[in-house]
């Protein structure tokens, strides 16, 4: 501190001046005010609801269109969206999962979707005999996103999103990749994972099946 | 003043205004220095009604007078943020005659009122209140860098202003 800030600071540190009358009516009148609430804390006590309200969203979104299938010994499977008819492949054994394919492995793309036939009555409830079985429908054209995941001894789960689109738009390739990350990381005997085009998977799982039947 | 913590905490309007007697025109001696006559007092008003409604935050570990002066110059320094004031580097207004004060501290807070306001926030928080360029920084939103440049200012004008008088 130099000595015009001394000089300053020990004239001014103690100086006073009068306010007016109406300063103290200011007051008065700000005191009898119910304060006002700041947007910050209104926003802060609306945020548990909106994110009750995302999550509420977010499950209205995406729950409709996929389904998740555990196929387990004896157990019936319901596949209500399905289109008919259901065929079921029961793989011998080792059937490895090979989401990593190249293009000349597929067929080439279809059409338009065509409208799905609502054929479903006794076809969907399916007598299951092995956990080693999945489902497929030869007979389903469109292309539909599906979340394959097995273990190494077999294809075991098939997630499929039961919304026919011909792409898989951002919102659901995201929550697809989201769902296979929180499955191989609370199922440690996932082997193979991925999300896939229905036609494809259903045309390589039939090509390598095929190889292993006798 | 002490004694009215306790009545003002409960709401006691005879009490609040009572401090509001007693500190007012010391914290108006402060908000001077900042603003002119007319923001300054609504700037104390404003720090008033903060000082009456938050008596609860008042800790009793530090006085209860520096604590009001603190929340008095905050205030000024809001107004003066609100009013996008601080990138001002003009001089604002002419000083009269030296010799036309009553005391030396009415020029020197008349000399100081004609500092851009940037500069004349920088100048009271350094030299009066006491903070560094680093907590005048935060409190400015600016960079420390700027506090000292602005000083530096400040004191040049200021000097000048003494010297052609």
């Amino acid at each position: 501190m130099n000595k015009l800030d001394q000089h300053f600071k020990t004239t001014l540190e103690g100086h006073t001046a009068t306010p007016s009358s109406n300063v103290w009516e200011k007051v008065n009148i700000g005191l009898s005010e119910k304060p006002a609430r700041s947007p910050w804390r209104i926003i802060r006590n609306l945020a548990p609801y909106a994110a009750v309200a995302s999550v509420v969203l977010a499950i209205a979104l995406f729950y409709p269109s996929t389904r998740t299938i555990e196929v387990s010994p004896g157990q019936n499977i319901a596949l209500p969206e399905m289109p008919t008819p259901i065929k079921v492949i029961q793989p011998t054994e080792n059937v490895p999962v090979d989401l990593d394919l190249a293009a000349s492995d597929f067929p080439a793309p279809t059409p338009s979707p065509k409208k799905i036939r609502r054929e479903v009555e006794s076809v969907l409830e399916l007598p299951l005999h092995s956990p080693k079985q999945i489902a497929t429908n030869s007979s389903f054209e469109s292309v539909q996103p599906m979340l394959v995941y097995g273990k190494a001894s077999a294809i075991e789960y098939i997630e499929p999103s039961f919304a026919l689109v011909e792409n898989v738009s951002d919102a659901v390739g995201s929550w697809l990749g989201k769902r296979a990350r929180t499955l191989s990381e609370n199922t440690t005997d996932v082997v193979a994972i991925g999300v896939v085009n229905w036609e494809k998977t259903k045309h390589t799982l039939n090509q390598k099946i095929a190889t292993l039947t006798p | 003043m002490e004694h009215l913590l306790g009545p003002c905490r409960a709401g006691n309007r005879k009490a609040q205004k009572a401090l509001y007697d007693l500190m007012s025109p010391v914290l108006l001696g402060i908000c001077l220095r900042y603003l002119k006559r007319e923001e300054a007092e609504e700037a104390l008003s404003n720090a008033f009604i903060k000082i009456l409604t938050r008596l609860d935050k008042y800790d009793g570990l530090g006085s209860f007078e520096g604590w009001m002066k603190r929340i008095t110059v905050r205030e000024c320094l809001t107004y003066i943020r609100l009013k996008k004031d601080l990138d001002q580097t003009d001089w604002e207004g002419d000083l009269p005659a030296a010799n036309s004060f009553s005391s030396e501290a009415d020029h020197l807070m008349a000399l100081i009122q004609t500092l851009p306001p940037g500069y004349r926030a920088v100048f009271n928080l350094f030299a009066i209140e006491g903070f560094n360029h680093n907590e005048i920084a935060e409190m400015l939103a600016i960079s420390p860098g700027t506090s000292k440049s602005q000083l530096s200012k400040a004191r040049k004008l200021l000097q000048e202003r003494l010297n052609n008088e």
